[in-house]
């Protein structure tokens, strides 16, 4: 089942109004910003539940789809990034680049590519690189973490030595309250720390780097690819609680 | 321990083990296969049996009686079992001529005695592991017993309960059927290919006595897992089962917010083939649920913290853990953990003195050390003041730290007298009492590395239970275990003793004046005034005796079981009167070693592997090693060991056999590398006709004298990784800049080894061979069962030679045999059977030339009482003689063509004998009928002399 707007999908009707009832003016007091599914977009359109954001390939850049799929995911299709793909997928310019805490980043994501390089970007929001402006929330040798610059100096939350695995399904989160900073595995909040710096992205590059990206370090070359599956991606304005992570990763409030 | 001859219920707890993996295969052939059918839709559990399900499958019968294997039972029972993937479902048919007589006295459950009543057993081993089983009983009206057994059989639990069982029950005119529905998640499934071990049994006591039959045919036991037919789950899919569940890890007691919590960390691993979203919950009965969410793509596993709260006036509880998922609530797994429940807000461990909390004549201590762990979270920070007084309340020394910490506290020189102790952290307070002690002749003690210490002197405590102590001072053993503690008093107990002295020996006793103090049912209630009146006294007659070893307080208390708190006060008492002698416990389960964990001194797990006539030990003989090891990670006492050194085949077991020297060096340094400082061996009393084994143990002792620095210097020895599982192994520094480096291989097959080795050289100990190292490696390839010592020093490895006891094991041999017995039951076949008892396998000791164990004759009329006597072929004999106890009367016969012929009467021949000539007689049976005795030891028979022929 998929409405526009809010919905819970593979879910019996009565568990879904029961679930509405219980939690979902919850959610809808709490911003959420853009929910993705995945489930019915095209190589060249991935578009949030509401169509207010559509991520699409940058402009001028590759449009070469073929290592681009979906795939059965954890719920319902997941975006399938192949080794090789050369597509960046980004919002439109200034889209999404102001975001600032308190937020809430949760996906689902499976690595099927194990290669040497330092660094997946998983997901991208504008650039952390080369003079730490910006953020990222990436998979960094077999952990995940929260990065974020600046211009003067880079600042890191990371999850324990490895805590991602290849070819396996990971949920992972990361909550800002503008204060902590705790990324989520699985549901397990593995690493709870004070964000020393105030979270500050000021993109240098406005031609590269004030892009919201997906899947791609945001540049125009490819770099650091997330090769792989992804699902169910959130961005929400406020600090989810570790109860509402969970439901984002079982799906019990899926949008 | 003492083995016992179980009844036929208890007799699965401890018989499962006898079964030999080795003969497994060979056994298993034998048994029939069991093929469990898918049903579409689950049968009503009405007892009926009358659903279409059940109709196509097949009937499984042919059971035969327990310890008559080849006969079938008279009444038939048959089974059909079948599953959905979810549950298992039994329907069980039982032909019961007289339905107005069935027994069904037991109604509530998990009541034992149900097996008292006419019913049937279920046995289910879910991972075909012959380590973990289930066992069912239900009887006619639907009482049901379920229990869990580790190890084997070693370890029951009653407590375990199969939620969720169903039954059916009903009696019909000429049978009765029992309809079971077992959820399979109940049964910890591992190995989820469907592959299982089933019995099914059945108790009848209708007809007026006892008939128990099995669908495997089966002697001693119905609880053998190594026997269990194989089963396989036909088109199964239990994928949703492959849950890996470990823990609890770093359990604690904690109070938190006020509430006393049980925390710790559970490891779960999704191997199901899938993501899963589930949800564990931990409970203790009638307490709160825990629980956590369990995000796992399969093959990932994570340990999830817990907190739980207890209710500490409950020492022990079950913890059932769950895993279900989350939306649709179907049960992945269910886990039943016991759990000892034990608090303190403070607990103070001291390390310096390091034993007993005493300070010996001997020792000369300047500070107090120890270890305080504060019960409560966040109390890290707590500031802590610790203070010694003197009786008089004097404040001696003071000291302060935070929160739970190691803490040490200079001391000035204390006279002897007590002190108190006292530790003060936020609102709690706790004290320890310390004793400056007098010196006093036979004093045993341990220092801080667990060695013994004899008046001050290291000693190598070595010997076993019920020595005869003359016997034994002949072949150097120090120590004796006697359970005769109850029985000896006065002038008789005090003779005892003064042997033991004489000797050089010294003996455990228990502290128990009577046996009303020790029995079963006493063991389970509260200490009585009384009873710690009774102790004290017996404490305060022999505390002062040269030959006192120690206090031996339970042997295997958990079979029992016995009130931990009961045997806690007892253990108290003994510090208190006779601060210079140990305690000792004996516990055989992982559970026991936890439950009395804080009783006694010095436990000594009891480990047999079972050693196979013609073949290897039944269970892996490792278990020395893990036992000893598990023990020690539980609890903080000294650790002793009681291996096997008897034939089980001595206590109703069949195809059992004594160790042979090579497995008893085998468990001897398995022991020794596992952290051992004492041995205590099971058992000398029925040793006499196995010289390899005593002869053999007095070997080991002289080894471990010669090589006593690895002995001393065990605390600094270090585990090294042999790579294989199999194949233990340490290294270890001597004295005087020698190194050692002991290998076990506990595997039947040759092992490589390849070790790291500081020395240049090795030289095998008493075996006259050396070895190089290569870069560093020192190679070898070990036998099945072999032990190697590696030394440095030459000289000292040449010192001996292990094979020494061969020559004196051959000279013990010949004594045993007497020239031209025909009845010497090591030579020959001989089948030795008696009238009275059928069920024991030690009748061969009748011609064992020993003499020395004795087969009671009891509750048996002379004219029915019998011992028949089988060779393999004729023999022609023409004496007999008879040894035993009050030897009255018996006629000796033959069987000639297919009658009993009477050859003569037996004659006085001695005070302890009797005797019968006769004209020669060719048979390959004989007896001695009408036999009147109290019990009866030995048989020789002997042919025609040569002038008589």
């Amino acid at each position: 089942m998929k409405t526009s707007g809010y919905s819970y999908r593979k879910l019996p009707a009565v568990f879904v109004m029961l679930l509405c009832a219980l939690n979902l003016s919850a959610l809808d007091e709490s911003g959420l910003i853009a929910h993705f599914t995945f489930d019915d977009d095209t190589a060249a359109e991935l578009k949030s539940t509401d169509g207010n954001y559509v991520f699409k390939p940058r402009e001028g850049g590759s449009a070469d789809f073929s290592h681009v799929g979906f795939v059965e995911g954890v719920h319902g299709k997941a975006l399938h990034l192949k080794s090789g793909n050369t597509v960046h997928y980004c919002l439109p310019p200034g889209v999404l680049t102001d975001l600032k805490p308190p937020f809430t980043i949760a996906l689902w994501i499976k690595r099927t590519e194990d290669k040497t390089e330092h660094k997946h970007a998983v997901f991208c929001g504008t650039c952390a690189d080369p003079k730490d402006y910006g953020f990222e929330f990436s998979w960094f040798w077999y952990c995940l973490t929260l990065r974020w610059g600046d211009g003067g100096k880079s600042y890191a939350v990371t999850t324990p030595a490895r805590t991602l695995f290849v070819d396996k399904w990971h949920h992972a989160a990361a909550v800002h309250d503008g204060k902590i900073v705790t990324l989520y595995v699985d549901g397990m909040a593995l690493t709870a720390r004070e964000a020393d710096a105030e979270f500050v992205h000021v993109p240098k590059d406005k031609k590269f780097a004030n892009r919201f990206t997906l899947g791609q370090f945001p540049t125009s070359f490819s770099a650091y690819p997330h090769v792989g599956l992804m699902d169910d991606l959130f961005l929400f304005s406020r600090p989810l609680s570790r109860e509402e992570i969970v439901a984002l990763a079982e799906g019990t409030l899926s949008r | 321990m003492i083995p016992k001859h179980r009844t036929f219920f208890t007799r699965s707890a401890r018989f499962a083990a006898a079964l030999l993996f080795l003969s497994l295969p060979a056994l298993a052939e034998e048994t029939a296969k069991i093929s469990v059918a898918k049903i579409a839709e689950a049968p009503e559990i009405d007892g009926q049996g009358t659903d279409a399900c059940w109709s196509a499958l097949p009937w499984y019968s042919g059971f035969t009686l327990i310890n008559q294997k080849e006969t079938k039972a008279p009444q038939e029972t048959k089974f059909k079992v079948a599953h959905d993937n979810d549950h298992l479902y039994f329907l069980i048919e039982a032909e019961e001529s007289e339905p107005a007589r069935l027994n069904a006295k037991v109604s509530e459950r998990d009541n034992p005695r149900v097996a008292y009543d006419d019913c049937v057993e279920v046995f289910i081993d879910p991972n075909r592991d012959f380590d973990r089983f289930y066992h069912f009983i239900v009887n006619t009206t639907g009482a049901l017993y379920d229990a869990e057994y580790l190890q084997g059989g070693f370890l029951t639990s009653k407590d375990w309960d199969s939620e969720g069982l169903k039954i059916g029950t009903a009696v019909h005119e000429k049978s009765f059927t029992v309809e079971l529905a077992i959820p399979l998640v109940e049964l910890g499934l591992e190995n989820i290919s469907g592959r299982m071990g089933i019995n099914v049994a059945r108790e009848s006591y209708a007809g007026g006595k006892p008939v128990l039959s099995s669908f495997v045919p089966i002697d001693g036991s119905f609880g053998q897992p190594a026997l269990f037919a194989p089963a396989q789950l036909e088109k199964c899919d239990l994928k949703h089962f492959a849950w890996k569940i470990g823990g609890p890890v770093n359990p604690a007691f904690l109070r938190r917010e006020g509430k006393i919590v049980y925390e710790g960390k559970f490891y779960l691993g999704n191997s199901t083939g899938k993501l899963q979203m589930s949800r564990l919950t931990l409970r203790f009965k009638n307490g709160p649920t825990f629980g956590e969410h369990v995000i796992l793509d399969n093959g990932l596993g994570r340990e999830y913290s817990f907190s739980l709260p207890v209710d500490v006036s409950i020492p022990d509880q079950m913890l059932h853990l769950e895993l279900k998922d989350n939306k649709t609530g179907q049960k992945f797994a269910s886990r039943q953990i016991p759990v000892s429940v034990s608090y303190s807000p403070l607990s103070i461990t001291l390390t310096n003195p390091p034993y007993r909390d005493n300070i010996y004549s001997d020792m000369n201590v300047t500070e107090i050390a120890g270890d305080l762990v504060i019960g409560e979270a966040g109390s890290e920070n707590f500031p802590v003041t610790f203070e010694l007084a003197d009786s008089d309340g004097k404040i001696l020394a003071s000291g302060t730290g935070a929160g739970s910490c190691k803490f040490r506290l200079p001391i000035p020189a204390l006279e002897e007298g007590d002190y108190l102790l006292t530790v003060r952290a936020g609102e709690y307070t706790g004290t320890k009492k310390i004793r400056k002690l007098p010196k006093v002749k036979g004093e045993v003690r341990f220092d801080e590395n667990g060695y013994m210490l004899a008046d001050g002197q290291s000693v190598i405590p070595y010997g076993g239970f019920s020595c005869n102590p003359d016997r034994e001072s002949a072949l150097g053993f120090n120590l004796n275990f006697s359970y005769m503690g109850s029985y000896l008093h006065g002038q008789k107990l005090q003779e005892t003793f003064d042997r033991y002295a004489e000797l050089g020996l010294k003996t455990a006793i228990n502290c128990y004046p009577s046996d009303k103090i020790s029995n079963p049912e006493a063991m389970r209630k509260p200490l009585t005034k009384q009873e710690a009146d009774q102790i004290r006294s017996r404490i305060r007659e022999l505390r002062s005796h040269p030959a006192l070893l120690g206090w031996y307080l339970a042997d295997e208390p958990e079979a029992v079981p016995a009130l931990p708190s009961r045997l806690k006060e007892i253990y108290e008492i003994c510090k208190e009167e006779d601060p210079h002698h140990p305690a000792i416990i004996l516990n055989n389960t992982a559970a026991g070693y936890r439950k009395y964990a804080e009783v006694a001194d010095i436990t000594m797990p009891d480990a047999y592997p079972n050693f196979l006539s013609g073949g290897d030990a039944g269970k892996p003989i490792r278990e020395v090693y893990d036992l000893l090891k598990l023990s020690s990670e539980v609890n903080a006492r000294i650790q002793w060991i009681t291996p096997q050194a008897f034939n089980w085949g001595d206590y109703s077991r069949t195809g059992q056999r004594a160790p042979d020297f090579a497995e008893l060096r085998n468990m001897h340094y398995q022991a020794i590398l596992a952290g051992a400082t004492g041995f205590c061996w099971f058992e000398f009393s029925n040793l006499q006709c196995e010289p390899e084994v005593y002869l053999g143990l007095a070997q080991l002792l002289k080894e471990t004298k010669i090589l006593n620095d690895l002995w001393f210097n065990g605390y600094k020895r270090v585990a090294l990784d042999t790579g294989d599982p199999d194949v233990l192994a340490a290294a270890c520094p001597g004295n005087d800049g020698r190194h050692y480096i002991v290998t076990v291989n506990c595997s039947t097959s040759p092992k490589d080894i390849s070790l790291p080795a500081e020395g240049k050289i090795y030289f095998a100990a008493g075996e006259k061979q050396s070895f190089t190292p290569v870069e560093g490696k020192l190679t070898d390839q070990l036998t099945k069962y072999q032990t190697r010592v590696y030394v440095t020093d030459q000289a000292l490895a040449e010192s001996f030679s292990l094979d020494e006891y061969k020559p004196k094991v051959a000279e013990a041999m010949a004594k045993l045999y007497k020239e031209g017995n025909l009845a010497y039951s090591r030579k020959g076949r001989v089948r030795f059977e008696l009238s009275w008892d059928k069920r024991s396998s030690a009748f061969w000791h009748l011609g064992d030339g020993a003499f020395n164990m004795m087969f009671w004759i009891r509750n048996s009329k002379p004219k029915d009482t019998t011992v028949s006597i089988t060779f393999p072929e004729k023999v022609k004999a023409s004496r007999l003689c008879l040894f035993g106890k009050n030897l009255r009367r018996g006629i000796v016969e033959a069987e000639v063509n297919g009658e009993w012929v009477r050859l003569a009467e037996l004659k006085p021949a001695g005070e302890k004998s009797m005797e019968a000539s006769f004209p020669a007689v060719e048979s390959a049976k004989f007896r001695i009928s009408e036999l009147s005795a109290s019990g009866i030891s030995e048989i020789e028979m002997y042919g025609p002399s040569q002038e008589e022929k």
